[in-house]
């Protein structure tokens, strides 16, 4: 697993929008790696590049300079050009699972169209395909019949998740997806990613501007500020020992103090 | 200084007739900060409206108990009551700060307006007498720590980043000296840093201007870091009630203890995450709202749910260990509880 070039790569990521005098730098050469099986937290505030190396990770924007690959394999360079399989090995998931879903598909059919087309099941073998993997991120039958407005934020986020799952990706990018649904919904859905990380080897990049979130959850994580990883590490060391004075500044702020709020509960050494 | 008694709220046009908030009752003396946790649908939100007397403008109408602001009786006080009380005596900070500024308004000239409006009803007071209305505008901004004070007064709402303009709302609230003030989520919407800024101002704000301090959130640790005391509200009715340190040391609600251990995200500690969706309006279970989700009526029930929990009316809160909570089995949890976080005992 930690082979040197295994997993998904991103290396001398830049992101320029816009040009000439009013060019902005969103993305300033980032290195950032995600193997299968871990999950890597990517934090940042609003502002710092964090969705946009995301989206350069997921392929859906081609960065200024720099490059990405899966296993060796370079994936930027023309995402048409790209097999299906390598494609397929990467999805992301959004902040808003509102703006994701298509409001007139009720759930089952949202996630049936991926096993048809990325699979070429029948109609009828995608939607069984398709329960089954609303059953494992946790939508009853019931549910799975319904549109996303008759959903609740987190049941919309699962569903999100089956359709992403549906592809059978090695690497699951989350872009915030927690911060538009309740605390209990927000537990479970860590709970759900992890459960999928161990059932299915999945690497996962977890991007949030909430340390709390991947405190616990994250094996690594990185520290993004105005376009540019200010430090790196496993989670626990970072948390322990920061180097950069962002990134203690931000530990500082989590509300609750940076101790769990529980002082019984047993914290996990690293 | 405030007491709610008792309230319940209805919704009066859509689903008319259908409960919101169900008997709370929750007090906020002088000087104290509470604070008012629930999720989406716990009827938070419409708790605060109800405390500034705009149900209406929500089609709600408070449908029984009371609510008493320094003595004087709220719940059918005509508008003539509410004009001296909503936002002179308590202010109310909104989510949204955008949408508690006009955008076409200059920071200075919307604090002046609301100076000389607060100045020509109350007779000049210590605060408002005295000076400009203008140079009590920079003295507002500046009691909210906000940087460059005079090219702010000329900015319009949209040049200011989402902390600066909660800072001018909060400001705003101030301009008539409110003795309660609520902010419902106040910093959801803010980066890490800029939250726990905004909740430093607050805190200091109460004990400089001896306010008191309603801080509604969704966020357990957001309200740990500035309130005394804690009411957690699930399905419009208070689960549990008490110090903040009692509620964080040792809940005695398994719904507060899933949030305890939901703010923890002590993933790999292995907790497990309170199960299912809060019901929403208009199906609330019978019996304790939150036993379909209770892991803790599974336990003293051997397995099914506990008659008593799922049967009858959603209990009132009773006094357990020096705070209220509305779970008959309170006392069990100390035997292993609704999950780990119920029985957090010595450190380490």
């Amino acid at each position: 697993m930690s082979t040197p070039n295994g997993g998904l790569v991103g290396s001398g990521l830049i992101v320029v929008f816009g040009r000439g005098g009013s060019a902005f730098r969103a993305v300033d050469q980032v290195d950032i790696r995600v193997e299968r099986g871990e999950v890597v937290g990517l934090v940042g505030e609003s502002g710092s590049g964090k969705t946009t190396v995301g989206k350069v990770l997921a392929v859906l924007h081609r960065p200024t300079s720099g490059e990405v690959r899966y296993d060796g394999r370079p994936l930027v360079t023309s995402v048409r050009g790209l097999p299906r399989e390598v494609r397929s090995r990467i999805q992301m998931i959004f902040q808003d699972p509102y703006s994701s879903l298509n409001p007139r598909q009720r759930a089952v059919q949202a996630v049936a169209e991926v096993f048809r087309v990325w699979h070429s099941r029948s109609r009828q073998e995608a939607r069984s395909a398709a329960l089954d993997m609303l059953a494992e991120v946790g939508i009853t039958q019931e549910q799975a019949f319904l549109r996303p407005r008759s959903l609740s934020g987190g049941q919309r986020q699962r569903v999100s998740v089956a359709r992403a799952l549906a592809v059978e990706p090695h690497i699951l990018i989350a872009d915030e997806p927690t911060s538009s649904i309740d605390q209990s919904a927000q537990a479970q859905m860590l709970a759900l990613l992890t459960r999928i990380r161990e059932e299915r080897g999945l690497g996962i990049l977890f991007i949030t501007h909430d340390l709390r979130l991947v405190r616990d959850f994250a094996d690594r994580m990185y520290v993004m500020r105005n376009g540019a990883v200010v430090e790196a590490g496993a989670t626990g060391k970072v948390f322990r020992n920061p180097s950069h004075q962002y990134t203690r500044d931000l530990i500082e702020a989590i509300p609750g103090g940076s101790a769990p709020a529980s002082d019984g509960n047993a914290r996990r050494g690293s | 200084m405030l007491a709610v008694e008792d309230l319940s709220i209805g919704l009066t046009v859509h689903k008319e007739g259908i409960p919101v908030v169900d008997t709370v009752t929750l007090g906020v003396e002088m000087g104290e900060a509470v604070g008012l946790v629930g999720e989406s649908g716990s009827g938070k939100s419409m708790l605060c409206r109800a405390l500034v007397g705009t149900l209406h403008r929500h089609s709600a109408a408070v449908t029984g108990g009371s609510i008493r602001f320094e003595g004087e009786e709220l719940v059918g006080a005509p508008e003539s009551v509410w004009r001296r009380v909503r936002g002179r005596k308590i202010a109310y900070v909104p989510q949204s700060s955008l949408a508690g500024l006009n955008p076409v308004l200059t920071v200075g000239k919307q604090l002046t307006g609301l100076i000389r409006s607060a100045k020509s009803e109350i007779a000049k007071s210590e605060i408002t007498g005295g000076g400009s209305a203008r140079s009590r505008a920079r003295d507002l901004l500046e009691m909210v720590e906000i940087p460059r004070v005079d090219s702010v007064m000329n900015e319009r709402p949209h040049q200011l980043s989402g902390g600066m303009r909660q800072r001018v709302v909060i400001a705003g609230a101030l301009a008539r000296s409110p003795s309660l003030l609520i902010a419902d989520e106040p910093t959801t919407a803010l980066d890490v840093r800029v939250q726990a800024r905004i909740l430093d101002l607050l805190r200091r704000l109460r004990d400089q201007l001896g306010m008191s301090l309603l801080l509604v959130s969704h966020d357990l640790a957001v309200v740990q870091e500035v309130c005394d005391s804690i009411v957690v509200l699930y399905a419009g009715a208070v689960m549990e009630a008490g110090s903040q340190e009692a509620i964080r040391r040792r809940s005695r609600h398994p719904y507060t203890a899933g949030l305890v251990a939901a703010a923890s995200m002590d993933i790999a500690g292995g907790f497990e995450p309170i199960p299912g969706e809060a019901p929403s309006v208009g199906a609330w279970p019978t019996g304790c709202r939150f036993w379909p989700r209770c892991s803790l009526t599974l336990r003293v029930g051997e397995g099914d749910v506990h008659g008593r929990c799922s049967t009858g009316s959603q209990p009132l809160p009773v006094e357990v260990e020096g705070r209220l909570t509305a779970c008959t089995f309170a006392s069990a949890m100390s035997e292993g509880g609704g999950n780990r976080s119920g029985e957090a005992g010595a450190p380490g």
